[in-house]
Formats: structure tokens, C-alpha cells, sequence
């Protein structure tokens, strides 16, 4: 009969000795901090412990010279990766996810539920983060599935699965069609402080579809996926949303008045059972983000993350029919993206998450329609967006460090990376200047179906420490 | 007079029924059993829906009044042939009953009944609706326990959207003064009841603090069709499952029967000295020999006079 205090989410990742690292001359670039300036940042016992203009290295620090004038941003967090572990080694596990995160100057990584077999249960969610405790230089969190097996009729053990420490629920892969079933997981949830993630799609306008419908896939004859197919469910979702959180709101008052009254424990409880933070996955479309944001103004408990690739790349480069171009959502139109820009920029959608979806070449390797959809994203995710968005000015810098690395922490309820004195040391540092060409030999994972690949991207990641040791490191 | 629903009844009402109660108790605990309040009256058990105590209780009461009492099944009547509710009340109606007990699967079956006799009806059961025999010997039980009602903490928990009893429990503890609170996962709570005042609360820390457990049945024979409101029995029964390590020293727990040992409350916990679960069932036959009394007083004093 274990409280709801038990539900608390985990990271687990590969301890390492802390080392003593002293980073001259860094840019410290942290928008939670308030911190944009040029200082050294002396790390050491696993901690920022110096932040100064001439810090003085400790006896047997190391001082790494070659990163002298590199920007230092918080640690990355990717709340949306699909690590394909259990069942899918053979795409990707804990291990080489957290190589390809680290590479990217990520210090934590979030595992979609969608695994053979599904990680609906909490001795499965359990599993993954021993794994991850075992294996992972970066930090892994796990999503537990809303639904049974993903098959949308009936909840997984929610409570177990919050019990075991996953961060949040979600069906990721499938839609949740049956609407009574996010209304129950909504007010089963209530309380646990764990959000929930959804996949919009409509499965009957999506039936068949491999790219956006619109110019280019008349052009192409490809089957097109309707911007609708998203923005339909997000829709219905919101009217859901409003009820369940206007009936926990109601509870909450009742139940909270009444307790306080007499007394007791229970006062506190009632009072912080909000309905679940609903948070939509992978926006792709102008439509979403005008629901998306109208929601926002009416104070509705949602958030939102985009993808690097919907960010930077339209429907027309579907013509060269490059199967990691095969993406669910589809990468929209030149008009969706730039309105999905602009919310980024405005903070209406808040975060920037990789959908990091390996497949492996056989897969990938067969005619567009038959290729699954995907494209991995840890490695390229914050130079693509930088290269393509912060060096153009469409979106500015501290917009984009906080999309990668503190909203994420918010939806989540984790305690965000900071860049200051006494927090745990999980940073990456970025050569800002070094413009690169994505070639097959910069994805550090089990596969290489990147839809960035061969593209012109600007921004290095050159360190990540997580904990006080460096899990990444590019002379 | 008919007993539909917990709001049929008065704070005096009820606590007549106490007194009423009181004699009775002491009836049962004779050598003979009877008294000849109710002689020559009919008594129709209309029993649609499988039932132990509660068809047991009503027979009992009415044969411990000297009432003349029958027995209708639903399996084994002409209900199973398919004949309606309307005619099955109309046909017995022909016999001229005093009183009708009702049990069934449909809410406000008892009301309809109503329309279709001059007899007294009693509902014993309709659905999900309510279950006000069962409030009123709760309330009894507790009576007995803890001597006055007024202010006493009890927690419904569980599977309150499938109950008849929390239905008739929530409202009738409340007009006695107990304060009441609901206990469960918030999908096994009626959307809307915080609209009536009651506190409800997802959380087991909010059992601390009160007097007395009252656990429900996990009712799956009522979800068929329906999405299923918790993942797992497994599931209900790790989190909001009553084992006696749970209990504060000094609390009580109730259930109207029947229990799913194993589910809402472990079979040790059922057998404990602080169960009042068969306290319930002993208290149900004196409370329902006084509702039999009270259903037929006005014409009983009418003719005395």
C-alpha cells in the first residue's frame, strides 16, 4: 500500500572517478543562471566548484587547454529517443545511445516505451535503468507505455511503472485513439507528478501515407500523411484535457478545504494532485501550433517539443527519396516550418527533442514506402539547429539552450543541469565557430539512417561531463 | 410507506429505526425467534441478481415477524422467459403483498416497482444506484460500535463508480453527522461527486485520520463493455489493498460483503478482531425486522386504533 510519495522519477548512468577538470577560458553560457560571460570553470568530487577569471588549477586537476574559447552550455537533455532496448540491439541499446547522446552534448537521454517487449510493466522499466546503471556514460530515463502492450485498450500498471521511477507515460509509436482512455490515464495519474507524452496521429487520415500530404507529394505520387492527422487528435486531446483538468481542479477543492479543515496529512495531498502536464510530441504542423498556443493562453497544463529535422528540413527533400527522410510526422511544408520557427523562438513550443530513431541499414535500404520511419538526431541536434537557426538570427541562442536542456527538465520534473557553483558538473562544451559536413563517421551510435547526413551544420560538440567525468572528448 | 432511496428517510426516521432495532436484537437472541408483529402479512422477495446475506436478512426478518414470505428468483422465474419487470410486479400484485423486496440489476428498477404496486417497496439493491438497507444497518453497526455517530471519520475505499452501497452510504453517513471521505484511484471515483461536497482523495495517506475503513468490492462484473478503470487487480490490490499492518491502532474496517479476500483487503484483515464485518451482518437482520415493522406501521396503528 505504498504512498503516492513513491512515484519519483530516476536517471541512471555509469559512475565514473570524478576527475578534476579545469576548463580555461570558457564561454559559460547558461540562460537559468543568468550566466553569459567568459570565465574558467574548474570541476572536481563530480561538481562545478569554481567559476573566476583566473582560477587556479588544484594539484593533479587537468586543465584542457584545447577547449579554450569554447562555449559551455547546461547539459543537453533529450526527453524523446528511442534507445531500442529490450528487444532491438541490434538498431541501438543503453550503451551506444549514450555514446551517440554524449556526442551530441547530451548528459541525459529518455527512452520511449515502444521496445520488444513494451516496457509496460515496472520490473522492465527497472531492467533498462540497470542497464543503463551498468552501461550508459550519459544519464538514461525511461517511459513507461499508457496502454497495455501500446494496443490502446486498456492502462498498463501506471502505478508500478511511476513506482519503479519512470519520468513520464506515453504510447510513443501510436496515437491513443480511444480518447476515454487518456481521460482515465489522466485521473489515474493525478498526483504521481508524471506528465504525459502524445503521439497525435489519426490513424485513418495517416492510413498509407510515407510524407506530407501537399505540393510535394503530388509531385512525387507518394501517398500523402495530412497535416490534419495531427493537428485533429491534438485538437480532440485538448477538450480532454480541459475537462480532466477542470475536474482535478474541483477535487482538489473540495478535498483540499475539507482536509485542511481537520487536518492532517492527507491536507497536502489533495492539494497537489493537478491533472498530468500533457506534453505533445514531434509538432510538425502550422495547425497544431495555433491550437498549441491558444491552449497555452488559456492556461491549459500542455507543452510541446519539435524536432531538429522539422525545424530545418521541408517535404521537398522527399524528391531525393532518401529513406531516412521517411519520418513520422512527415517533415511538412516550407510554411510549417516556419511557423514551427517562429513558436519555438516565441516559447510556445518549448522544447527541442531528437526523436533519435535508429533503424538499421536492411531496413532502411528497400524503396521509401516500405522503409520505416525515423531518422537518429543525438549527435546533430544542436548543431543543426544552431547552424540553421541561432547563426541565421531566426532563433536566439538562450532560447535554444533552454529548449535543449531546462524546459526539457520542466516537463519532466527533473532538476534542470546549472551551470554554477555547487551543481552537479553535466555540461557540454561547443566550438561555435567550426562549421562541419555530417558525415557517417560523426554518428557514434549502432546506425547511420541520418537525416542530416552530408549536410552543412556549424557548431562542434567537443566535451560532455556528466557527474564530474568526461563521457565525450574531441581533441 | 416505500424504501427507495437513503434521501426517503429523515435524521428521526432513522434513529427510530435504531430504536426499533434495539427491541429486535434482543428478539433474535431468544431461544424462539419470533414474535407475531407482522402476522398474516405477505412478504415478496424479488430477488433478480444473486444475493446471500441480503435475501437471507429480509427473509429472515419477515419470518422472525411471523410474516407469510415468497421467494422470487430471477434464474428460476418467468423473468428468465423473458417477461418484464412491469409484468412480473403486476402479476404479483395480484396476490395482494404487503410488502415487496426488491433486488436488481437496473438502477431505479425499485422505483418503477413503485408505479406497479400499492404494496410497500423496499429496494434491496438496483444496480449502481443504491443499496439503502445496507446504509442503514452500516449505520447501526456503528451505532453499536461507537454510540453516537456525529463526528466520526469514516473513509469509503475503493471501487465507489460501480457501488450502490457508497451511493447510499456517502449521503445517509453524511445527514448522520459522520464525515465522509472517498479513498481510490480518482478513475474508480463518480466524475462530478465533488460537485456534492465530498472530499475524495487518490492518495493512501488520507486512511490515517480517520475512525473507520469502509472497503468495497472491486465490482468487475459491473465493467463489462467498459474500459476497465485500473490496469490490474494486482495493481489495485498493491496500492489501495487493506492488510492489518496498515491499520492504526484503534481503527475499524467494514465491507458489505461480499469480500474478494486477496483484493481490497487481505484474508487476515477480514478475520481480525478489528473487522466489524459480520457486526454488519448481525446488526442487517435486527435493522431490516425494524424497516419490515416500520414499512406496514401506519396501517398496523390504524387498525389497532
Amino acid at each position: 500500500m505504498p504512498s503516492v510519495a513513491a512515484c519519483v522519477p530516476r536517471l541512471a548512468c555509469r559512475a565514473l572517478p570524478p576527475e578534476t577538470l579545469l576548463l580555461p577560458s570558457v564561454h559559460l553560457f547558461d540562460p537559468g543562471s543568468e550566466l553569459d560571460t567568459v570565465a574558467d570553470l574548474l570541476v572536481a568530487k563530480g561538481r562545478i566548484v569554481d567559476v573566476g577569471t583566473s582560477v587556479k588549477a588544484p594539484a593533479g586537476a587537468e586543465v584542457l587547454e584545447d577547449l579554450r574559447g569554447c562555449w559551455v552550455f547546461p547539459g543537453f537533455v533529450d526527453m524523446h529517443a528511442h534507445l531500442r532496448t529490450p528487444g532491438q540491439e541490434y538498431k541501438e541499446d543503453v550503451a551506444s545511445a549514450a555514446r551517440a547522446a554524449a556526442a551530441g552534448g547530451f548528459v541525459t537521454v529518455v527512452g520511449m516505451a515502444n521496445t520488444r517487449p513494451v516496457v509496460d510493466v515496472g520490473p522492465l522499466a527497472s531492467w533498462v535503468l540497470g542497464e543503463a546503471a551498468a552501461r550508459a556514460d550519459v544519464c538514461v530515463g525511461q517511459v513507461g507505455a499508457v496502454s497495455r502492450g501500446l494496443a490502446g485498450e486498456t492502462l498498463a500498471e501506471l502505478r508500478e511503472l511511476a513506482e519503479a521511477g519512470v519520468v513520464a507515460f506515453s504510447d510513443d509509436g501510436r496515437p491513443l485513439t480511444n480518447a476515454n482512455l487518456l481521460l482515465y490515464a489522466l485521473r489515474y495519474l493525478r498526483g504521481t507528478g508524471r506528465p504525459v507524452l502524445l503521439h497525435l496521429e489519426d490513424a485513418a487520415l495517416a492510413a498509407g501515407g510515407s510524407m506530407h500530404e501537399g505540393k510535394w507529394s503530388a509531385r512525387l505520387g507518394l501517398h500523402g500523411i495530412p497535416s490534419s492527422s495531427e493537428s485533429g487528435p491534438l485538437a480532440r486531446d485538448l477538450e480532454v484535457i480541459r475537462y480532466a483538468a477542470a475536474e482535478a481542479a474541483a477535487v482538489a477543492g473540495v478535498s483540499g478545504a475539507r482536509a485542511a479543515a481537520g487536518g492532517g496529512p492527507a491536507a497536502a495531498g489533495a492539494e497537489s494532485a493537478p491533472t498530468p502536464l500533457v506534453h505533445f510530441q514531434h509538432l510538425s504542423a502550422a495547425e497544431s501550433v495555433r491550437l498549441l498556443r491558444s491552449a497555452k493562453a488559456e492556461g491549459l497544463p500542455v507543452s510541446a517539443e519539435v524536432t531538429p529535422h522539422h525545424l530545418l528540413l521541408t517535404d521537398e527533400a522527399v524528391r531525393s527519396f532518401d529513406s531516412s527522410l521517411k519520418i513520422n510526422p512527415p517533415l511538412r511544408s516550407a510554411g510549417d516550418r516556419e511557423v514551427l520557427v517562429a513558436a519555438l523562438a516565441e516559447g510556445t513550443i518549448d522544447c527541442i527533442a531528437t526523436d533519435h530513431a535508429p533503424h538499421a541499414p536492411h531496413e532502411k535500404e528497400v524503396p521509401f514506402e516500405e522503409a520505416p520511419s525515423g531518422t537518429v538526431g543525438l549527435e546533430t541536434a544542436f548543431a543543426a539547429v544552431y547552424g540553421g537557426l541561432v547563426v541565421t538570427g531566426a532563433v536566439p541562442l538562450r532560447r535554444v539552450v533552454d529548449a535543449m536542456s531546462a524546459a526539457p527538465c520542466r516537463v519532466l520534473g527533473l532538476q534542470p543541469p546549472r551551470l554554477a557553483v555547487g551543481e552537479p558538473a553535466r555540461f557540454c562544451a561547443v566550438d561555435v565557430e567550426e562549421r562541419w559536413r555530417v558525415g557517417k563517421e560523426d554518428l557514434r551510435g549502432k546506425c547511420r539512417n541520418s537525416a542530416f547526413l552530408g549536410a552543412e551544420v556549424q557548431g562542434r560538440v567537443r566535451l560532455t561531463v556528466v557527474d564530474g567525468a568526461r563521457r565525450y572528448h574531441r581533441v | 410507506m416505500h424504501l427507495v432511496s437513503i434521501d426517503d428517510l429523515s435524521v428521526s426516521d432513522i434513529e427510530g429505526l435504531f430504536q426499533l432495532s434495539d427491541g429486535f436484537l434482543e428478539v433474535s437472541a431468544r431461544p424462539i425467534k419470533k414474535v407475531p408483529t407482522l402476522r398474516g402479512r405477505t412478504q415478496v422477495n424479488m430477488f433478480f441478481e444473486p444475493s446471500t446475506r441480503t435475501q437471507a436478512s429480509f427473509e429472515l426478518a419477515g419470518k422472525r415477524l411471523s410474516a407469510d414470505v415468497i421467494n422470487i428468483k430471477g434464474s428460476s422465474s418467468a423473468v428468465a422467459k423473458g417477461e418484464s419487470l412491469k409484468d412480473t410486479v403486476l402479476t404479483l400484485e395480484s396476490y395482494r403483498p404487503d410488502i415487496i423486496v426488491i433486488r436488481h440489476a437496473q438502477v431505479g428498477a425499485a422505483r418503477l416497482a413503485t408505479h406497479f404496486t400499492r404494496a410497500s417497496v423496499i429496494n434491496a439493491g438496483d444496480g449502481t444506484g443504491e443499496h439503502p438497507t445496507q446504509c442503514l444497518l452500516d449505520l447501526y453497526s456503528l451505532r453499536r460500535v461507537y454510540g453516537a455517530l456525529h463526528g466520526l471519520k469514516v473513509a469509503i475505499v475503493g471501487d465507489v463508480l460501480n457501488s450502490r452501497v457508497a451511493r447510499s452510504n456517502v449521503f445517509g453517513f453524511r445527514k448522520m453527522g459522520i464525515e465522509v471521505r472517498l479513498v481510490g484511484p480518482p478513475t474508480l471515483m463518480p466524475p462530478g461527486i465533488e460537485q456534492w461536497g465530498v472530499p475524495t482523495y487518490f492518495d493512501v495517506a488520507a486512511l490515517e485520520e480517520v475512525d473507520v475503513i469502509y472497503l468495497l468490492r472491486m465490482q468487475l462484473e459491473r465493467v463489462q463493455g467498459r474500459l476497465p478503470a485500473v490496469p490490474s487487480l494486482r495493481e489495485y490490490s498493491r496500492v489501495w489493498g487493506l492488510d492489518p499492518y496498515r491499520l492504526r491502532a484503534g481503527q475499524r474496517v467494514m465491507h458489505p460483503g461480499p469480500i474478494n479476500r486477496g483484493v481490497e483487503m487481505s484474508g487476515d484483515l477480514a478475520d481480525a478482531e478489528q473487522s466489524l464485518i459480520l457486526h454488519q451482518v448481525e446488526s442487517g437482520l435486527a435493522l431490516r425486522m425494524a424497516i419490515l415493522y416500520q414499512a406496514l406501521a401506519p396501517q398496523l396503528e390504524d387498525e389497532a386504533a
